[in-house]
């Protein structure tokens, strides 16, 4: 019973080292190979014992791998705790009968020491043998017991070893498993979540070339076609997308894209695809999955969109373009009524004719400010009012606002009046027409709705900022007043308080829309507070420049005053009667005495007689003419004295031969009275006073017309007439042109202009600018790019009025 | 003499037609090229001498030009709006007699034509 145990314990010890049927080791072999040599035996074995045999680990001298159990003669060493000698087996009893020893060339010696493990087992044995019985010495034995030593040490290390790949293999699948899982867990969720997006989305995959590796169903649907068909096509050429506008990186870098799909037989798709990169764990990628949605019902409704978006936008134009036009329109027969209304007043005497008269003209006056509204409305709409940026002073600006409505508000017996603090700015930058404009719309507006008591305007300063200041206009009445409710939509376009205030009132409920637009337009801010019946207050606030000069504005019309004002004596070689007449006119306030001369010759006659200190000379003269009178003044009467040109022509050789013939300066008819002065300030003095710039009046001469016509009145009316009515053609088809883009012809117009302009010796500046002004110019700056121009037109009328004769 | 003036702007034309009749002369105005070369190729053989504008509608003043010069010796006046070298340089090139630069005075040109209308 104990011997069992004993040997199941050592079985299991022998187990543990996980030795048996392993493969030949080199370190074993060598130490079997030691043992032979040093015993001077031909056989040395490494051998381990189980229940069953004698498994050899090394071995010398023996052919065999294993024998059993029963057959060896270690069975008895390792029962035996020390080394077992047999000098001649035939001798023991033991082992005399083993079939090793009765065989031919038996066994005769045997040694052989047990192989012990760390916790006392014999699990196997180290021996040698020899087939003629022989005698082992002291040193052979100590050599036996150490080389056991060394095979003990060599299964330990080997057991241990074994132990440890044990250990971390355990660990390593320990490891396994646990990634395994999450990997698990984690492809789950992927393909969970790949699933549901590709139920309701198309998916395609490609590959880094834009070849297409994988589609699902939804695609196939999607693309009308069978979604296996798609891979292996080029994603480039089924989307008909240009690669090298559009490369792989480029649409991973702007994820979204809307793809365009023209299938041979259906309607063009539009997909919007979001690109997603799958890379490898260098960042590598593998593929690009694109995520697909149908949207091109979206595309389709954005587009139909844009394009009625189009569409009512040119409405829109066309209407602003018909409004103004038709205002415009409207607005000359209604002047015709009202002046033939004001005719018939002198001349009727019959008081009913009288009244209904007055009906007439009410009723024309209503109409004509209702067009005027919508005429400026239509304009703010269409951004054609730009403010202006010029010099004005305040008070005079409110105090003409003032003097137009001063009789409206004395026919209602209402107080009117205005303040303002003593700290406002008086010289001030800004658009005095908008402010003015502004005053009298709500002024009007407060007259109108106060049947008495008092309207009052109240001008105080809020603050200044860099040179701006903000000026508060405080208009109160104590009118009827709006209620809260009302109070929101006052601005509004066609809004009125009630509804029966338009009948009660009139108007068109445009007046505070156009006013709060041009506040705003000024960079303004514009409210109201009110108490029904208790009155209104409208505040506005515009930021003016203050003007740094501070001077006291005057028009000057670009005077230049003669420096030299000593007497001087001057030769005019001029035949042109009328010319004569203009510099005798010119002269006549100044100390010089101005002779004339009907030609050259007359003019040579004169110098010889007398001393002149200028001539002003002609060029085309008959008899003698200019140039050979001036080369005849210097080469053969030898006179220095100042020769001025004149000339029709602005030609660059007749200067140059003026000059090259002598003489010093020259002047191009037709002349202005300050380009006189400045010549002579230049040929006397050397120097010319700067002039003030030449505000933007302009003057209007009929010198060069009578040129043409002479004197005679008809004519000259019947020239003036055509030129109002070629202004006011051009006036009202600016505009139309503008808006239909067509600027070459704009600039043709322009270019045209310029013959009339000169007849009438008008500057040409602003049409040059118009002419040479590129498509592009014209774009950018919208329409006020006229607005010089067109003002400069009107001002000409108004000037043309007063010189018809 | 018959004088020919074609030129668009209305105040110049009438001006002239003006002025030369007022010395004299028998005009006939057309604010077109189209109308006046029509009519300058109808009685071209009764024609002293054509004044005309570059810049017209329908047919240009270079045409104009053009074909009074290479078909009948007729002397040609130019109204020009530019005082660029090279317009100049054109119109003379173009066979035009004379030309002036707007805006001018009419007594220069009424020189110009007696010059020409001598020769």
């Amino acid at each position: 019973m104990d011997i069992k145990q004993n040997e199941i314990e050592r079985l299991k010890a022998l187990l543990s080292y996980n030795i048996i049927d392993t493969l030949k080791e080199e370190e074993f072999d060598k130490l079997a190979q030691l043992a032979s040599i040093i015993c001077e035996t031909p056989i040395a074995l490494i051998s381990l014992i189980d229940d069953k045999r004698q498994w050899y680990k090394a071995k010398v001298g023996i052919e065999a791998n294993e024998i059993p159990k029963e057959l060896t003669f270690c069975q008895f060493t390792i029962q035996k705790d020390h080394l077992w000698v047999v000098e001649d087996v035939t001798k023991n009893d033991l082992l005399k009968d083993n079939p090793n020893v009765t065989a031919e060339d038996g066994i005769r010696f045997y040694a052989g020491l047990p192989l012990q493990s760390v916790d006392g087992y014999n699990i196997g044995t180290l021996c040698v043998a020899d087939i003629k019985p022989k005698q082992i010495s002291e040193k052979e034995k100590i050599a036996l017991q150490i080389i056991t030593e060394q095979i003990m040490i060599l299964l330990e290390a080997r057991k241990r070893n074994l132990q440890l790949i044990t250990e971390l293999r355990e660990i390593i699948d320990h490891k396994e498993i646990e990634s395994k899982k999450i990997i698990e867990k984690t492809s789950g969720e992927f393909k969970t979540f790949y699933e549901s997006i590709s139920n309701n989305n198309g998916i395609i995959e490609i590959d880094i070339n834009g070849v297409i590796t994988s589609t699902n169903e939804v695609i196939g649907r999607l693309l009308r076609a069978p979604a296996n068909k798609l891979i292996g096509l080029d994603f480039y050429t089924l989307f008909a997308l240009d690669r090298s506008h559009n490369s792989i990186e480029e649409l991973i870098e702007k994820k979204n894209f809307l793809l365009e799909y023209q299938s041979s037989i259906a309607q063009k798709k539009w997909i919007q695809a979001n690109f997603v990169k799958i890379t490898d764990y260098n960042d590598t990628i593998i593929k690009i999955i694109l995520i697909c949605q149908d949207v091109t019902s979206r595309v389709r409704w954005q587009q139909e969109l844009e394009k009625s978006k189009r569409i009512s936008e040119f409405l829109n134009q066309q209407k602003d373009r018909f409004i103004a036009n038709v205002s415009h329109e409207i607005r000359t027969p209604i002047n015709a009524i009202l002046g033939f209304t004001d005719v018939l007043f002198e001349l009727e005497k019959d008081s009913l004719k009288l009244e209904y008269l007055n009906s007439i003209k009410v009723a024309g006056i209503g109409l004509l400010h209702i067009i005027n509204d919508i005429l400026d409305i239509s304009k703010i709409e269409a951004g054609m009012i730009k403010i202006d940026e010029a010099p004005f002073q305040l008070e005079e600006c409110i105090s003409n606002a003032f003097t137009v409505l001063k009789l409206k508000a004395k026919e209602k017996g209402i107080k009117f009046l205005y303040s303002i603090d003593s700290d406002v700015y008086t010289n001030l930058i800004g658009d005095k027409h908008r402010l003015n404009q502004i005053l009298i719309n709500l002024l009007g507006n407060s007259i109108k709705f106060t049947a008495n008591g008092k309207v009052e305007l109240k001008v105080s300063l809020l603050d200044v900022v860099d040179q701006v200041c903000h000026v508060e206009f405080r208009i109160s009445d104590t009118g009827i007043g709006i209620s809260q409710e009302k109070l929101q939509s006052m601005f509004d376009r066609f809004s009125q308080a009630e509804v029966s205030t338009t009948r009660k009132f009139g108007g068109t409920g445009l007046g505070l829309s156009i006013t709060k637009e041009l506040v705003e337009i000024q960079n303004g801010k514009i409210r109201v507070e009110s108490k029904e019946n208790e009155g209104t207050t409208f505040v506005f606030v515009i930021p003016f420049k203050i003007n740094q000069t501070n001077e006291k504005i005057v028009y000057v019309k670009g005077e230049v005053e003669l420096l030299d004002l000593s007497p001087k004596k001057i030769l005019l070689c001029e035949d042109n009667e009328l010319n004569q007449k203009l510099i005798l006119s010119i002269f006549k306030s100044t100390p010089y005495t101005i002779l004339i001369a009907n030609n050259g010759q007359e003019g040579l006659d004169l110098l010889a007689k007398n001393t002149f200190d200028l001539v002003f000379m002609d060029l085309q003269m008959p008899i003698m003419d200019g140039f050979e009178t001036t080369k005849n003044i210097r080469e053969n009467l030898k006179l220095q004295m100042p020769i001025i040109a004149l000339t029709a022509n602005a030609l660059i050789y007749e200067k140059e031969i003026c000059l090259k013939l002598g003489m010093n300066d020259f002047l191009t008819k037709p002349f202005t009275k300050k380009e006189l002065f400045e010549v002579l300030n230049r040929t006397f003095t050397g120097n010319t006073i700067p002039t003030l710039p030449e505000p933007k009046e302009e003057s209007i001469s009929l010198t060069s017309l009578k040129e043409f016509i002479g004197e005679d009145k008809e004519q000259l009316n019947e020239i003036i007439n055509s030129f109002q009515e070629q202004l006011e053609k051009f006036l009202s088809s600016i505009e139309g042109l503008f808006l239909e883009k067509k600027f070459q012809e704009i600039r043709l117009y322009a270019h045209k202009m310029k013959t009339s302009f000169g007849m009438f010796s008008i500057s040409t500046e602003e049409l040059v600018k118009i002419e040479s002004t590129d498509d592009e110019d014209f774009v950018s700056n919208g329409i006020t790019i006229f607005k010089p121009l067109l003002d400069q037109i009107e001002d000409i009328l108004v000037k043309l009025k007063n010189v018809a004769l | 003499m018959k004088i020919v003036i074609i030129e668009d702007d209305d105040i110049l034309r009438k001006s002239l037609v003006f002025f030369l009749k007022s010395k004299g002369y028998e005009v006939f105005d057309f604010d077109n090229g189209l109308q006046g070369l029509h009519f300058l190729n109808e009685n071209y053989s009764d024609l002293s001498l054509v004044i005309t504008d570059l810049n017209l509608p329908f047919t240009g003043g270079k045409q104009i030009v053009f074909e009074m010069k290479s078909k009948y010796k007729i002397p040609v006046i130019v109204l020009t709006a530019s005082n660029v070298e090279a317009t100049e340089m054109e119109i003379l090139e173009l066979g035009a007699d004379d030309f002036i630069t707007k805006p001018f005075s009419p007594n220069i040109l009424q020189m110009r034509m007696e010059r020409l209308l001598k020769v």
